[in-house]
């Protein structure tokens, strides 16, 4: 799913709580449609959210966490289930992941002067540094490559990086306890990095 | 690469020592050489500082939010959205004293400069846009870098879909919602701007429940930006699910296309889907016939077919929701009958009812009235034979319901001609149905309908193929076939051949005889069928001769159904008119009001048909007034027991312009040609014949009243249409038509061009009708008129004395054309300077006029040009007398710009008369 063809209206405000809760309980059952829907909803999310929280500390290193975190409490309000929220946590941590990561891809694509065309509005407002772009498709590459033969261990990295999770909630969230989380998360963290510098 | 399982345990053994204890620990595990590197590097990454994936994950991230930014006046909060022409960010004015929040919309792409300017003016005139269902167009500019930007008043609301889903639930909420959504579009193209990107998307409601239509022409705007050559065509920014088929295909965007993207919302905003496919997002609504009607009109795939302004679109959903019918009734008519073909397409008798209800239809906004009647002929002879043959009626059954799952899918209802491709489809099925027997059959029935259709070339084949061979084995079976007889005997008159038109009808006339001989209204029906069959083959006389005989026998054949007879009373009342016997065309006309009377209620239909009938009785009689009350009273009758439009409606409606053009209230009688075309608009399919005629009718009132402008531009419009159906230059309508074009010409100034059509016109004449035909003395006699208006009488006097001549071989003495003729004289006479000639003829011109109790218009321009003479004899008073009686008519009949009123205006303000 690409944020860029997203079908979110100009202008359009966030759905209603209502709506998302709907959503996760038919993808609960089931409903990939819904899933898909889910997802484009916070994919528009998330971007509002990064534009905002970005603009207000540009040369922060921040990330994600509070990102998410308010992707969340938007989406599904302050008193949603802890079933929801544990849902919402891994589609928000992907859906995060993929903008960033397209993001980085469409500013790399303008600068060699590819697709010119379609250059996108926010792309050239910006004023990027080509190496951070660069290093963040490195380490979606390599997520990928871990989550082959890692499964769980990508997973955490992305709900910690990308959805902005406490270790107490990625262990709730994955069924695991907190001590395998953060042996799961210096270990891969070992090794992505090994993998960037490599 | 392999999991890390391997390596976990080493790596957590490992960290958990001092760092220079490490490498030696590592050497010492059992690990080969890759794994042990592998881990090495590990081990060197863990021991770094800090967190270098947050960093850089936050590095890029950096770059892809917006970067605090200022925008003139205005400080961006947030991005709101983004989409194909942009993002849109909330933003505040910030110099000011108060805070006002906008949108701030920053477009992409990076204009030249000359895209620029066009921006800049595209720009004005959004701003010109003041609506309260608007977002309205700020204030703009572009970026440092050069990037285009506008300011947009913000809206705070739901998207227009979710809005209806939560708060729209009944079709009067919704229909209010949309309406403001025309109000809106109506307004935006009355300033010449067009949307070109209608969507749910681009409507929001606010929490007042307030519709705003976002994005006003901005994708116009856009494409301003754009340095190409087809901007007026850009493809590029619309949405495929709601642009219009010509903008999809890259043809001009109008206000129509607009038009089409309404339509498609307003069916996703009543039944949640934006096509049949689509499902429903919100409730759906059932949709009745009429509002079907009213989507399929609005997002026809011709944009000529669709509602021609947002206001019009409004106007049929107002009248829908106060329960009159819609303007979109053909489309409606047409669905209605769908499903009921759809519903009935298992039994026999519920198919041929459609087929006869469907033929009804085509009939109504057909050509020709009496067609009804031949339709539900052929529904009632279809019926019959089926009922008479249980085996052939099952074999036609298959037949036909095959026929209808083909032609009527459930498809859009965007097919214009339902019938026909109903036909279409019946005819392919036809071609694989193997038995010669109901083949037989089915191709006589289609025929019928075809004909009908006026689609004579397909029908004749098909009637032919029908007919070869069969020979009726009973009564009934002779008589439906002398019906098809008939009914080849019309195909084949109309289609030119006259002898083998009579042929066939006196076939139908032998099968008649030899099965049914006592049967008195059989023999009328081959007498009506031979009459009509001599009137096409050119020989009217035989035809009234016929037709006489025939109406004394109906009236000893009280069987004979009244649609029959009344059609025959109609035919020969209209061939005696035309032969000049108005009395005996008004006597036939009440002989057949009687009868309706005695078995009709006091108004029905056929009291119409009879009404109309005699008008044109009077017409021909000279008693235009008399013709006019009673066309008055038909069409009152027409509104109030058959339909206000339609193309009954619309011969009423020419017959009684042409009698008022006769009187000579022409700007009355131009209202009326427009309502009568409109009304042929309504009716869809009316051949290119009656079309052009209209335009030409038209074209002649408005030179009548002197708009000369627009009648050549109606004339032509007569004749693209003629060109279009490949009509040439012998054909009997073009001839018309171009003569009455020929004669505004001249008036007009337009000599040359006149002349050499009428020259044209009067040798073809001369080839087809001869010359001893009124057809060229009239030609003759323009010529003339023409050669007035040029100021050559020695060309003129010849002409006109030949003219005389013919004339007075045809119409009577005391005819007004011989008071005109001395008009002519007068001009030529004052052309050769001879006023004292010209003095005597416009004196007995404008005293034969009074005399005979003319036109008061005609006695006015008779009475203006005497009194140019007098003034020319500085007779001034007398002029002025004269003027004085001249003017009011004038000016009452007459446009300013019509050459005799002009001429009289300019004496007037020369001698010093006013009124």
């Amino acid at each position: 799913m690409n944020p860029r063809h997203d079908r979110a209206g100009d202008g359009a405000p966030v759905p209603g709580e209502h709506e998302v809760t709907k959503l996760i309980a038919a993808w609960r059952h089931g409903d990939t449609d819904a899933r898909e829907a889910l997802v484009e909803r916070v994919y528009a999310n998330v971007r509002a959210i990064a534009a905002q929280s970005l603009r207000s500390s540009p040369a922060a290193t921040l990330g994600t966490t509070d990102l998410a975190h308010e992707a969340l409490i938007r989406l599904l309000g302050a008193e949603a289930s802890w079933q929801d929220r544990r849902h919402l946590f891994h589609v928000v941590a992907q859906a995060t992941r993929q903008v960033l990561v397209d993001a980085a891809r469409r500013r790399l694509a303008d600068k060699r002067g590819s697709g010119a065309e379609h250059v996108a509005l926010d792309a050239a407002l910006d004023k990027a540094d080509p190496g951070a772009d660069a290093n963040l498709i490195q380490l979606d590459d390599a997520l990928r490559d871990l989550a082959r033969t890692d499964a769980r261990r990508a997973q955490i990295v992305e709900l910690v990086y990308f959805g902005g999770l406490e270790r107490a909630e990625v262990a709730a969230s994955l069924e695991i306890s907190e001590t395998t989380v953060d042996r799961d998360l210096r270990l891969a963290r070992a090794w992505l990095r090994s993998a960037l510098e490599a | 690469m392999t999991s890390l399982d391997a390596l976990a345990p080493y790596f957590e053994r490992l960290i958990a020592l001092p760092a220079a204890a490490r490498a030696d620990a590592l050497a010492e595990l059992p690990l080969n050489t890759e794994d042990r590197a592998r881990l090495a590097r590990m081990l060197a990454a863990d021991a770094e500082d800090g967190d270098a994936l947050a960093h850089l994950i936050g590095a890029s991230a950096a770059a892809s939010g917006a970067p605090a930014r200022q925008l003139g006046p205005y400080r961006l909060l947030h991005e709101i959205g983004a989409g194909g022409m942009g993002t849109v960010f909330l933003a505040e004015r910030a110099d000011g004293q108060f805070t006002r929040q906008v949108a701030i919309k920053l477009l992409r792409g990076f204009p030249t400069r000359d895209a620029s300017r066009r921006l800049r003016q595209e720009r004005q005139i959004l701003a010109g846009l003041d609506h309260p269902n608007i977002a309205g167009l700020l204030d703009g500019g572009e970026t440092a870098d050069g990037q285009p930007w506008l300011a947009m008043e913000y809206v705070d609301g739901m998207p227009l879909l979710a809005y209806i889903a939560q708060h729209a639930s009944v079709l009067r909420d919704r229909l209010a919602l949309f309406d403001a959504m025309l109000d809106a579009v109506a307004h935006a193209h009355r300033h010449l701007i067009v949307h070109r990107d209608l969507k749910p998307a681009n409507v929001l409601v606010t929490r007042e429940g307030v519709v705003k239509l976002l994005d006003f022409g901005i994708a116009r705007l856009v494409d301003a930006g754009e340095d190409s050559a087809r901007r007026e065509t850009s493809t590029r920014v619309y949405s495929r699910g709601y642009a219009s088929p010509e903008q999809q295909e890259g043809r001009a965007i109008t206000t129509a296309s607009d038009i089409y993207s309404l339509g498609v919302m307003l069916r996703e905003m009543l039944t949640g889907a934006r096509d049949t496919s689509a499902a429903a997002v919100i409730a759906p609504l059932p949709l009745d016939a009429e509002l079907a009607g009213i989507l399929a009109k609005a997002t026809a795939r011709d944009p000529l077919q669709r509602y021609a302004s947002a206001n019009e679109f409004g106007d049929d959903l107002q009248r829908y929701r106060i329960g009159l019918p819609v303007r979109a009734a053909r489309w409606t008519r047409t669905y209605r009958l769908r499903k009921f073909v759809g519903r009935h397409r298992l039994g026999f008798a519920a198919a041929l009812l459609a087929l006869a209800a469907l033929t009804g239809f085509v009939w109504r906004i057909g050509q020709e009235r009496n067609r009804a009647v031949a339709a539900e002929a052929v529904a009632q002879h279809a019926q019959r034979a089926a009922e008479r043959d249980a085996a052939s009626a099952r074999a036609s059954l298959d037949f036909l319901a095959a026929a209808f799952a083909a032609a009527a899918p459930e498809q859009a209802m965007s097919r214009q001609v339902s019938v026909r491709s109903l036909l279409d489809a019946a005819r392919a099925q036809l071609a694989q149905n193997p038995d010669p027997a109901v083949a037989q059959t089915m191709q006589r029935l289609l025929a019928h309908l075809y004909a009908d259709l006026g689609e004579a070339a397909i029908a004749l084949p098909l009637l032919r193929t029908g007919l070869d061979g069969v020979v009726p084995a009973d009564r009934t079976e002779a008589l439906h076939l002398a019906d098809d007889y008939d009914q080849l005997s019309e195909l084949l008159g109309v289609q030119g051949d006259g002898a083998g038109g009579l042929a066939a009808a006196r076939t139908a006339q032998q099968w008649r005889e030899r099965f049914a001989p006592d049967d008195a209204v059989e023999r009328v029906r081959s007498m009506a069928a031979i009459a009509l069959a001599e009137h096409r083959n050119g020989t009217d006389t035989e035809a009234i001769t016929l037709l006489r005989q025939a109406m004394n026998l109906a009236d000893q054949a009280p069987g004979l159904p009244l649609d029959t007879y009344v059609d025959m009373t109609q035919t020969l009342a209209t061939l005696l008119a035309t032969q000049g016997d108005a009395q005996e065309a008004e006597a036939v006309a009440d002989r057949g009001l009687h009868r309706v009377d005695a078995q009709r209620p006091a108004q029905s239909p056929e009291h119409v048909k009879l009404l109309h009938s005699k008008a044109n009785a009077r017409s021909a009689a000279g008693d235009p007034a008399g013709a006019e009350k009673l066309l008055r009273e038909a069409i009152a009758l027409q509104d109030r027991m058959v339909a206000s439009g339609g193309s009954q409606m619309m011969v009423l409606n020419n017959d009684l312009a042409l009698v008022l053009n006769d009187l000579g209230r022409y700007r009355e009688a131009a209202q009326l040609l427009q309502l009568s075309d409109r009304n042929m608009a309504d009716a869809g399919l009316v051949n290119a014949d009656d079309r052009a005629l209209s335009h030409s009718n038209f074209a002649g009132v408005l030179e009548s009243a002197g708009d000369y402008a627009t009648a050549i531009a109606q004339f032509d419009v007569a004749m693209r249409i003629l060109d279009a159906s490949g009509e040439g230059a012998d054909h009997q309508v073009r001839r018309r038509i171009a003569r009455a074009q020929a004669r505004t010409l001249g008036i007009a100034g337009q000599h040359e061009r006149a002349w050499a059509m009428f020259t044209d016109l009067r040798q073809r004449c001369v080839r087809i009708e001869g010359e001893d035909s009124g057809e060229y003395a009239l030609l003759t006699w323009q010529l003339a008129q023409l050669a007035m208006r040029m100021r050559k009488p020695d060309v003129g006097q010849p002409l006109l004395d030949e003219a005389l001549r013919h004339w007075h071989a045809l119409v009577p003495d005391a005819h007004p054309i011989f008071l005109h003729a001395r008009r002519m004289q007068a001009a030529f006479a004052v052309q050769r300077g001879d006023t004292g000639s010209a003095a005597r003829e416009l004196e007995s011109a404008v005293a034969g006029f009074a005399a005979i109790g003319a036109l008061p218009v005609d006695l006015a321009v008779a009475r203006s040009e005497l009194a140019q003479v007098r003034w020319r004899q500085q007779r001034i008073e007398d002029a002025r007398k004269l003027l004085r009686q001249a003017l009011p008519p004038l000016r009452d009949a007459l446009l300013p710009g019509e050459v005799y009123r002009a001429a009289a205006e300019n004496l007037a303000r020369r001698v010093g008369v006013s009124a």
